[in-house]
């Protein structure tokens, strides 16, 4: 069947317009944690001299004006990630419940990401191709996880320290709190009320202690490049501490229960 | 003169007495738990344990400033666990 020429002249314009759609396809990153695909998309591959309409993740143009734009905004990630690096390295250096090991560890990691990512802008900043330009680009997320693992790691790491903190002094304090029951001129009926808050506590402290205990060493060594397989370590992790923050303010609230049971 | 001689004396040494007393309580309310047993009497703890419920206003109010704390660090990696990394080249 022979069409006629406004028809055919649609299609083809129809054609057209879904190529330009394939060629500006997205490569897919690490928002759902999957890892980057090794070109940008069909038609666009670095590996090939681009067109002057090609365009790589979100930088389009010639092949020159792409890499200077992939080179750009390399730079930008990094030092945002840099920015990011240095506030967990303050949030460690102010934690006041984190031990001593898990200090120089979690300071370490961080001074070594900074590190390799200066080296990785140095790299891109020096690349001559978008090919490996762009390839050097992803290293930038796969390489490190700033944002989805080194982050929520130090957070998760400095809340389990301070949560045995926590657990550390209530436990300082039981022994003295049962020597206050036993020895209360209070009714039979407050002594009562506060051994049951006396036992739930410690019930509660023992459950503390097991669900953030075991955290730091779940995560503090957890590595990019275990990403996206070591995500659901993470967030059991955080599960481990809110179970654990949970144990302690009712812990808490059972403290405040005897001493007002006991009118102390 | 010597008879009020032996008065002060009494008297330093009764002041003496208090003050060692109340060190004891201060040292008792701030002992480390390895050193007081669940259980343990106050005849070997001291009643200003009882009195006091061996738990100061003040490390109350630490634990309850540490476990804020602990809230503002989970809310951060609740945070974190939910945000992404984003392209770089976009």
């Amino acid at each position: 069947m022979r069409l006629s020429h406004p028809l055919r002249l649609g299609l083809a314009t129809l054609a057209v317009i879904a190529a330009l759609g394939a060629a500006s396809a997205l490569p897919a990153m690490a928002d759902t944690g999957s890892s980057p695909s090794p070109s940008p998309s069909a038609g666009t591959s670095p590996t090939s001299s681009p067109s002057p309409a090609a365009r790589v993740g979100g930088c389009s143009g010639t092949q020159a004006t792409i890499l200077a734009c992939i080179k750009q905004r390399s730079a930008t990630a990094i030092s945002n990630r840099e920015t990011r690096l240095q506030q967990l390295t303050a949030d460690v250096n102010d934690s006041a419940d984190i031990t001593a090991g898990d200090k120089s560890t979690l300071l370490g990691q961080l001074q070594s990401d900074e590190t390799g990512l200066d080296s990785l802008n140095t790299t891109i900043q020096n690349d001559t191709s978008v090919k490996q330009a762009w390839e050097d680009a992803q290293t930038i997320v796969t390489g490190y996880r700033v944002y989805l693992l080194e982050t929520p790691k130090v957070h998760l790491v400095i809340a389990a320290n301070t949560e045995a903190t926590v657990e550390s002094e209530i436990s300082s304090v039981m022994p003295a709190l049962q020597i206050a029951i036993n020895d209360s001129t209070a009714s039979a009926a407050g002594k009562q009320r506060a051994q049951t808050a006396f036992n739930d506590c410690a019930s509660r402290l023992a459950a503390a202690q097991s669900a953030s205990s075991g955290v730091v060493s779940e995560v503090i060594d957890l590595l990019p490049s275990g990403y996206p397989g070591n995500q659901p370590t993470l967030v059991s992790a955080r599960q481990s501490v809110v179970t654990a923050r949970q144990d302690l303010g009712t812990c808490r609230t059972d403290i405040n229960t005897i001493r007002s049971a006991l009118g102390i | 003169m010597r008879r009020f001689g032996r008065l002060r004396s009494a008297a330093l040494a009764g002041t003496a007495a208090l003050l060692m007393a109340g060190c004891g309580h201060a040292a008792l309310t701030q002992r480390p738990a390895a050193t007081q047993g669940a259980g343990q009497s106050s005849a070997t703890a001291g009643t200003a344990v009882s009195a006091s419920g061996g738990v100061g206003s003040a490390q109350l109010s630490q634990i309850d400033k540490q476990i804020s704390q602990i809230d503002t660090q989970i809310g951060q990696a609740n945070q974190d666990l939910a945000t992404s990394e984003g392209d770089p080249t976009q």
